[in-house]
């Protein structure tokens, strides 16, 4: 019998070391806020286009809605009071009302590789605050054929705790060249802005910042596991207004 | 004594078990900066013979291979990427496209002086420095127990200026490191990949640091060994 709760004991910790939380990372410079492994996209039109060695990338159909959803690892000053800590608390987010502006454009990468382009119109940012964490990982693994159960249901229960716009958002998905060793690249580019939340009064007037990072669109690896169309790995920055003390004086000279 | 063995036994098992849909999975995430030096003086970006770098900080780590055994309370986990030399070199309609010669190499580090995160971070800033190579930078990224080291090879990296964004990828293949056998052999040949943006100005609290050309975003993706179900039955048969 003691072995036996032995045995769970250990079986427990290690469960518990499985899902530890993401670790503490350092922050500065621009980041505000981190997402890495457990962020996962997912259209609803597009097209696998496979090429020689059996790996490929999805290409977005002109109108094809973009859903992104995934875990915060990381937040900074003014929002470190915010500790991702699973399987305890999680601070879980989607994007949404995304579309492809137009049809993935394809050009030559390098000599006989390839470089896709997409664009897609504005749209929305929602994180939330939740306990227990519920949301699936890329370890668990992600249920497949978003939407599902739990994706993305999962990833918006909780407490609102900001929300935004986000535009311009520009992807890229490389391949060096037409052979199965071909080195897949990616990544991404956008624009955000936080409009609400519980917890907007920290970031309020802050304006216009840069959402970006790695875009991993190869098929078929854990980047797309089934029904999904890329991993984005990236990071919120926060680019903080200058203030200047000053005094009435001053200011009235400005206007003398 | 045998079912001690046994334990032992569904202790590894356990801690190497992954879903079995995996392909792969990220080992480390990371962000930082890069920086270029000139083979020869010149004023082009990354033109042939120059060398390119980047150092940062590593913000998650694959959750059984490694998580169990980093404590980013007590140290700090960085990385320096060196040796990557430009072999050939396009800039057409505002993109440009580099490759590198094989022989680049990635090194993490994890350090309890935290003389990269300078803390108290904030107020302080890391310590990036200015125009590197300098005093902090890349020596305070490359410091303490060499944790993993990896070559590269088939680098390369694109940068679109019509869109401010690019990116970079090579095959990651772990050499060595304190930390390496915790990843099963099998696994240690990967890709490395990340995002580029060029920093803006301001910050928070810290301004992008002076020198250095593009802020990073990403990680480093390793297959996963397949595990095999069992059962209590089959376990005690391998010891009797």
């Amino acid at each position: 019998m003691k072995k036996s709760i032995g045995v769970a004991g250990l079986v427990a910790m290690l469960a518990l070391c499985a899902t530890a939380p993401a670790a503490l990372a350092q922050c500065g410079g621009q980041l505000l806020m981190k997402f890495d492994a457990d962020c996962f996209a997912y259209e609803s039109n597009a097209t696998l286009s496979v090429l020689e060695g059996g790996f490929g990338a999805y290409k977005s159909n002109a109108g094809s809605q973009l859903t992104v959803v995934g875990l915060m690892t990381l937040f900074c000053t003014p929002l470190n009071g915010n500790v991702p800590n699973l399987p305890v608390t999680e601070y879980s987010f989607v994007w949404s009302g995304m579309t492809a502006a137009a049809a993935t454009t394809e050009a030559v990468y390098i000599v006989n590789g390839k470089k896709w382009d997409t664009d897609y119109t504005p749209g929305n940012f929602f994180i939330y605050e939740d306990s227990p964490a519920d949301a699936p990982r890329a370890t668990t693994p992600m249920p497949a054929n978003p939407p599902n159960g739990s994706v993305p249901v999962n990833f918006t229960d909780g407490t609102l705790i900001l929300s935004g716009t986000i535009s311009n958002l520009h992807t890229i998905v490389t391949r060096t060249n037409n052979t199965a060793s071909a080195i897949f690249g990616g990544s991404f580019s956008a624009d955000y802005q936080f409009t609400g939340g519980t917890q907007f009064g920290l970031v309020a007037g802050s304006g216009i910042n840069a959402l970006n990072g790695n875009w991993c669109g190869k098929y078929p690896t854990g980047c797309t596991p089934t029904g999904y169309t890329a991993h984005p790995n990236g990071k919120y920055d926060y680019a903080v207004t200058g203030v200047q003390n000053s005094t009435w004086g001053a200011i009235k000279q400005l206007y003398r | 004594m045998k079912v001690g063995s046994a334990l032992l036994l569904l202790i590894a098992l356990l801690a190497a078990a992954v879903p079995a849909a995996a392909q792969d999975e990220a080992l480390l995430n990371f962000t930082g900066y890069d920086y270029q030096t000139d083979g020869s003086p010149n004023n082009v970006y990354l033109s042939l013979g120059d060398s390119y770098f980047a150092v940062g900080f590593i913000t998650s780590f694959h959750p059984t291979w490694l998580q169990p055994y980093v404590d980013p309370g007590t140290n700090e986990y960085t990385f320096f990427q060196s040796g990557l030399v430009v072999n050939s070199y396009s800039f057409i309609g505002g993109v440009l496209v580099v490759t590198f010669a094989n022989g680049g190499m990635v090194e993490y580090y994890e350090d309890p002086s935290k003389n990269a995160t300078n803390p108290p971070n904030p107020p302080n800033c890391p310590a990036y420095g200015s125009n590197p190579p300098n005093a902090d930078s890349p020596a305070k990224f490359s410091d303490g127990l060499l944790a993993i080291s990896g070559s590269l090879d088939d680098a390369s990296l694109y940068y679109d200026f019509n869109q401010d964004q690019g990116g970079f990828q090579s095959n990651m293949n772990i050499t060595g490191g304190a930390y390496a056998f915790y990843v099963p052999a099998p696994s240690w040949n990967g890709w490395l990949m990340t995002g580029l943006v060029s920093p803006p100005p301001g910050g928070n609290p810290c301004p992008a640091p002076t020198g250095y050309d593009h802020q990073l975003s990403g990680e480093c993706r390793h297959p996963v060994t397949a595990t095999n179900h069992g059962t209590w039955g089959k376990l005690k048969k391998l010891y009797r």
